[in-house]
């Protein structure tokens, strides 16, 4: 992961630097987040955290994510992590309709008629609202408290948080675009 | 008036009614006893001219260790801009805790409305509130310009301010001390140098306190808050009913009593200390935490005679 805390203040920068290396290791999301830049102004007053994130549309399929075993007039597919269960039941009722399918306890569905190499192939999202939910704790956390005027970008895998006491100011914006380009905000 | 010297005693059980004795005979207090398995832990009070006493029994009748404690027999506010998970347990309740082990009696104070720059701000009420402690530590954050601006809730205040903060600078406007170093951090106290960071700041509320002891020398208060608080404790048999701790907590000039004031003002004003009653050498007033009740010991040139 790639952190970087800018700031004209170098005290500031440097405390900054380690609040956010503790917040992220301390929350267990390093291994969800690629990369993070904060920038902290007081003078403006603003602070912008730019965080790209890995993970927020992924897909996985249903063999990774359950066991999978051919039975009599159909498969048989026990989940291991109740977080996908509903996907999952989800995606089986779209591949093979609601009739095909039967929830046969909390974890585990039957889908008549399937073969398992059908069934393996059916393709999970890996709660992305969880993962976003995460990485805004970790931005919450390190964002400092006064600044409580924000203003939230969402992309694809990226979040960008402008924050700051004041009515945000479109340069701000500007700032927070030149800091997720890797440029000098 | 007789001047006390505070005193942190760490030792065995073994003998200690020889000290406790010796301290009660030169006309000192044990103003705390707190046993952690086999340790023993006492804040002692004692006249300063038995300071020498005291040591020799310590080390060679007691076999214990002694240590100067300035922060006994103070009650300190550590003041954080908020309460949320920002500030809270790191460093807020690091640095309360550590003054805590050298005997001091702190409470966190969190303001409703302490965070941002130009938004900060203090309530009256908030700062009647923090006026109650004998002293007050500040604990701001990183930025050198965030800091500058709080600067401006210290001011007015009535007692001494020691600020903390992550920039180094000598000295910080309407406080008594800055000690740097220590601003908005999320991680406990735990390396050498963010311990002696701590250090630092126990010497400098340490100092603050002694100016202020001396201040209050200049026309010291009617009777010394440790004999009001043994006083109060041999006459008012409810105080060994309370749960709190410290139910009677030593200040610089009075102590706090954690009591119903509503209920026990008038027990408390008819305590009997040195021949006289307490409401005549002392003010005592419902306190704005928990309706304790607050005494604060009149100047001796207010009452007349020490006691």
């Amino acid at each position: 992961m790639k952190l970087e805390v800018r700031s004209p203040d170098p005290i500031g920068e440097a405390a900054y630097q380690r609040i956010a290396e503790i917040v992220i290791a301390e929350s267990g999301a390093s291994g969800l987040i690629d990369e993070m830049k904060v920038y902290i102004d007081t003078e403006e007053p603003v602070t912008i955290v730019y965080v790209k994130y890995r993970g927020a549309e992924r897909r996985r399929t249903l063999k990774e994510l359950a066991t999978i075993e051919a039975e009599e007039g159909g498969v048989r597919v026990a989940m291991e992590d109740e977080l996908f269960a509903v996907e999952a039941l989800r995606e089986l009722w779209r591949a093979f309709g609601r009739s095909a399918v039967e929830q046969i306890s909390r974890l585990e569905f039957f889908v008549y008629g399937a073969k398992p190499e059908d069934v393996e192939k059916v393709e999970v999202q890996v709660a992305p609202v969880a993962i976003e939910e995460i990485v805004g704790e970790v931005v919450h956390q390190i964002l400092p408290e006064g600044f409580r005027v924000r203003k939230f970008i969402h992309g694809q895998g990226m979040l960008t948080v402008v924050a700051s006491e004041d009515p945000i100011q479109s340069k701000w914006l500007e700032m927070a675009e030149r800091l997720a380009k890797g440029e000098t905000p | 008036m007789t001047v006390y010297k505070y005193f942190l005693f760490e030792g065995g059980h073994y003998k200690q009614e020889e000290l406790t004795e010796f301290v009660e005979d030169v006309g000192g207090y044990v103003l705390q006893r707190n046993i952690i398995g086999v340790d023993l832990i006492l804040q002692i009070a004692i006249p300063e001219e038995e300071v020498e006493n005291l040591v020799y029994v310590v080390r060679h009748v007691v076999k214990g260790k002694i240590k100067e404690a300035p922060l006994v027999g103070s009650e300190i506010a550590v003041v954080s801009p908020t309460v949320t998970r920002h500030h809270l347990p790191h460093p807020t309740c690091d640095i309360a805790e550590y003054l805590r082990r050298f005997g001091a009696k702190t409470y966190i104070i969190g303001l409703a409305r302490g965070v941002g720059i130009k938004n900060a701000h203090i309530t009256a009420e908030e700062k009647r509130i923090i006026e109650e402690f004998d002293i007050a530590v500040f604990v701001l954050g990183n930025f050198l310009s965030c800091l500058k601006r709080k600067a401006e809730l210290l001011a007015d205040f009535q007692i001494p301010v020691v600020v903390t903060g992550a920039p180094e600078v000598e000295e910080f406007p309407n406080a008594r001390a800055y000690v740097g170093g220590i601003g908005r951090i999320v991680e406990r106290f735990r390396t050498g140098d963010m311990i002696a960071k701590l250090d630092k700041l126990v010497e400098t509320v340490g100092r603050v306190l002694d100016e202020k002891r001396r201040e209050l020398e200049a026309d010291p208060p009617a009777a010394p808050p440790v004999m009001v608080k043994a006083e109060i404790e041999k006459q008012i048999p409810e105080i060994e009913d309370i749960l709190s701790p410290y139910p009677v907590t030593l200040k610089l000039d009075g102590v706090r009593i954690k009591l119903p004031y509503d209920e026990y003002a008038d027990k408390i004003k008819q305590v009997v200390v040195g021949g006289r009653r307490l409401y005549e050498v002392a003010e005592v007033v419902k306190s704005r935490l928990h309706n304790y009740i607050l005494v604060k010991l009149l100047p001796e040139s207010m009452v007349g005679t020490a006691i």
